[in-house]
């Protein structure tokens, strides 16, 4: 009972002992030898650590401390989320990577459009639970063009009735319910009009997952069918026809707040890259040129992501264009980077790494992680898409 | 000889043995070189291709070999090309003519062997010491290409005199184990050696010079040039034909500017890169004065555009870039260890730069 008193959380105001706390505290709780566990045991051993260590987390009040109060999380302040995540990267601790939809997508959707009923079941069962959730938006034939999706839901009495396929969803394997985005009313003028957001058990009969295999030696990604499945009415989100709207604060989220822990630990790979390379590569006079071109880069990205949850502070709907910006700015950051150390490494860069899975996106495996830096420049709206977005709709230019 | 039928009979043999399901398949199953199509390779005499005739060859130069290299390139073909014909190479050049005779046949039998990078890249990671008419080595040779697949090794040592010698290892003969260490790249691997008083005939060693060790960096920088011009000929045909057919918005996505330029910068570096290399394979092949500057910089460029082509491809593909089952990944690994290989980037563009910077120019 002791360790009550000084559980991190109960001390978030005062900085330092925070920090002293989560120091004390991350050791002991972050599963023992998981990378090594994991690059031995493979998905099953990834999914033991990701339980695991979200158990610790959830424990001591801190899977969901980085909810904003409004979504029922500690409220922790900005300094405070910083230190957090600095610290989480300084131990070496996992990204809770199989909760992603689960910590922020969900939650940020259902505080939005949620019945209190929806959010009290949901939110509960992530925070306490560890419920895992996937994203169902894209398709084989809808990806930036998302609004041109076509899974099809029928409404039956007290049921919608799903036919489908969707694509590229993160642990869709592994995940107990889906957030999908499907199509209520074809006839709609506008393609964005006639879609509708479902909450949808992926246990439902019908449904068949299947896993895709990656370029990393990972199957993270799936493609997921529907067929003829059910969905209780009270598992819309929002009105029928609200789908595209809504979905859009679910990106908004991913754009931003999702991006702050891994800046975060760029931030703190930066250092111990520094660290490592002194005595090798960062002689080299090029190296060490190219290396120290990124420091302000760090720096602006994480000035901007602060920009970002001060905006949040003040409109929990807020930070639109600013989350455009964070995600345009670190994409691109992030995949130069991991292309640098990775060329920076000569011949032990191209050494195969078995995947760490969730060390994050500066893992130390540069290669690993360069071909993860592609999560960031296509999923969630492509560099592409974005720089569509910020012209167009920032800037006022013409439509191409 | 008709170059020109000899890529088309290259090309054709590596579309229709070597298609991209293979490598595809290989590159998440399998682990250095395809040894069913290094089979048909040898059947189809590739490895003749530099053989002097009086050893029964074709006796061709660097440009043909360059020709071989590009299709390779091409098809991302899992093949130790660049090992035997390097090692080749060697043998011709500092050889006795009874080694000769011992080894070129080996190797035109389709014996793989595992070369380590000439003088100048690295020093030799072997000494060699004598007793009576044997030789014996020591020490450690890192970052074999192709070393866990291959019969025979062709080290470098050297001598208490500073003398440097080509070793000629064969590793079932010599009772050696070989690790593979596997790359991101699944078509090609590296081993570490270490060898302790190792003690073999003195007929497996010759002496090398610096200008046959120089010579073998020229070739090895022109392989792996042409190598990343074939690739990036065929990932820019994939990502092109991708960007014509791939529909968003209700058009296809090739008809967005943003990615109609990105593809016709990539056209315009490649093109750079083809002459530039076919301009080292000319310099090399008519021993030109500027051979090595030219050599160097292809390599240098052609593996940088070939990177920059990979980061871009696989992003212009979207979320079927990121797929084992798609080829994407199979050209982008390849071009980052082409970079590394024989030389790194530093390494090349410094000895590219050398005479501009010393204003031999
Ligand atoms: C690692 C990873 C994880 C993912 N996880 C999920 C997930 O959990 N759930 C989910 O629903 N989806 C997920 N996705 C899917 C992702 O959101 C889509 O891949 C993305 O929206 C792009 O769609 P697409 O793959 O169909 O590519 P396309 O839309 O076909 O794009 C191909 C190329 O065309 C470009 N392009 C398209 N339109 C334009 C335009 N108008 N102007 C200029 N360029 C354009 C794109 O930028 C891209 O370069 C994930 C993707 C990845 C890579």
């Amino acid at each position: 009972m002791t360790s009550l008193i000084n559980t991190p959380v109960s001390v978030a105001d005062d900085l330092d002992a925070f920090r002293d706390a989560l120091r004390h505290w991350l050791p002991g709780a972050i599963p023992a030898n998981w990378r090594d566990r994991i690059r031995k045991g493979g998905e099953p051993a990834y999914l033991d650590v990701q339980r695991e260590w979200y158990k610790a987390l959830a424990d001591a009040g801190l899977a969901t401390a980085h909810w904003p109060s409004a979504w029922g999380g500690a409220d922790l302040s900005l300094d405070a989320q910083i230190i957090f995540y600095s610290e989480l990267a300084r131990a070496g601790a996992p990204m809770a990577l199989l909760y992603t939809v689960s910590l922020y997508h969900m939650p940020a959707t259902m505080f939005a459009y949620g019945t209190p009923e929806q959010r009290d079941r949901y939110l509960e069962g992530v925070r306490n639970g560890g419920v895992v959730w996937c994203q169902g938006f894209s398709e084989p034939g809808a990806g930036s063009d998302l609004a041109s999706l076509k899974t099809r839901a029928e409404r039956r009495g007290d049921t919608y009735v799903v036919n489908g396929q969707k694509i590229w969803s993160s642990s869709g394997q592994h995940a107990e319910f889906c957030l999908l985005l499907a199509r209520t009313d074809p006839t709609a003028k506008r393609k964005q009009e006639g879609i509708s957001y479902f909450i949808c058990d992926l246990r439902s009969p019908g449904v068949t997952v299947r896993p895709i295999a990656q370029p990393t030696a990972e199957s993270e990604f799936n493609e997921i069918f529907f067929d003829d499945v059910e969905i209780p009415a009270e598992n819309l989100i929002g009105e029928e026809g609200q789908g595209w709207q809504i979905a859009q604060t679910t990106l908004t989220t991913e754009r931003g707040l999702l991006i702050f822990e891994c800046v975060e630990r760029l931030a703190q790979a930066y250092r111990k890259d520094a660290d490592d390379g002194r005595d090798t590569w960062l002689r080299d006079p090029v190296a060490r040129h190219q290396f120290v071109t990124f420091y302000p880069r760090i720096r602006a990205i994480q000035a901007l992501v602060a920009q970002l949850l001060a905006e949040l502070r003040e409109d929990p709907h807020g930070g639109n264009v600013t989350a455009t910006y964070v995600k345009l700015y670190w994409g691109p950051l992030l995949q130069d980077y991991v292309q640098f150390t990775t060329r920076a490494q000569g011949l032990e860069g191209q050494r195969f790494t078995e995947p760490q899975r969730c060390a994050g996106h500066n893992s130390g495996d540069a290669f690993s992680d360069f071909l993860w830096s592609y999560g960031w420049t296509i999923a969630g709206g492509s560099n592409e898409v974005m720089r569509n977005l910020v012209s167009e709709r920032f800037l006022g230019l013409p439509k191409g | 000889m008709d170059l020109g039928a000899l890529q088309d009979s290259i090309r054709d043999m590596l579309t229709t043995e070597c298609p991209r399901e293979r490598v595809v398949r290989h590159a998440q199953h399998g682990n250095g070189i395809d040894r069913d199509l290094w089979s048909k390779a040898i059947a189809l005499g590739w490895t003749m291709i530099s053989i002097p005739e009086e050893n029964g060859g074709l006796g061709l130069g660097t440009d043909a070999l360059a020709l071989l290299y590009e299709e390779a390139g091409r098809a991302a073909a899992p093949l130790p090309l660049l090992s035997c014909l390097l090692a080749v190479q060697s043998i011709v050049a500092s050889a006795s003519p009874a080694q000769r005779d011992s080894w070129l046949p080996r190797i035109a039998e389709g014996a793989i062997v595992a070369m380590d990078a000439p003088i100048g890249i690295t020093s030799p990671g072997l000494s060699l010491s004598r007793t009576g008419g044997d030789i014996v080595l020591t020490g450690t040779v890192r970052d074999l290409l192709d070393g866990a697949d291959a019969q025979l090794l062709l080290l470098t040592a050297a001598d208490a005199e500073g003398r440097a010698y080509r070793i000629m290892l064969d590793v079932a003969a010599d009772d050696l184990t070989i690790h593979r260490e596997t790359l991101w790249d699944r078509g090609r691997s590296l081993s570490n050696i270490t060898l302790d008083g190792l003690k073999l005939s003195a007929d497996r060693a010759w002496l090398t010079t610096s200008e046959a060790e120089e010579a073998l960096v020229d070739h090895a920088a022109i392989a792996l040039a042409a190598d990343s011009v074939g690739g990036q000929d065929a990932l820019l045909d994939l990502t092109i034909e991708y960007l014509k057919t791939r529909q968003q918005f209700g058009r296809p996505i090739g008809s967005f500017q943003a990615l109609k330029h990105r593809v016709a910068d990539h056209r315009t570096r490649l093109e750079g890169a083809r002459w530039l290399t076919r301009s080292a394979v000319a310099a090399v092949t008519a021993g030109l004065a500027h051979h090595a500057t030219e050599a160097s910089a292809a390599k240098a460029q052609a593996a940088a555009d070939y990177i920059d082509l990979g980061r871009d491809a696989i992003q212009l593909h979207g979320g079927i870039g990121f797929t084992a089952e798609y080829p994407c990944h199979v050209f982008v690994k390849r071009a980052f260890l082409n970079e590394q290989l024989f030389g790194s980037r530093t390494f090349h563009l410094n000895r590219a730069a050398a005479p501009a910077l010393c204003g031999a120019v």
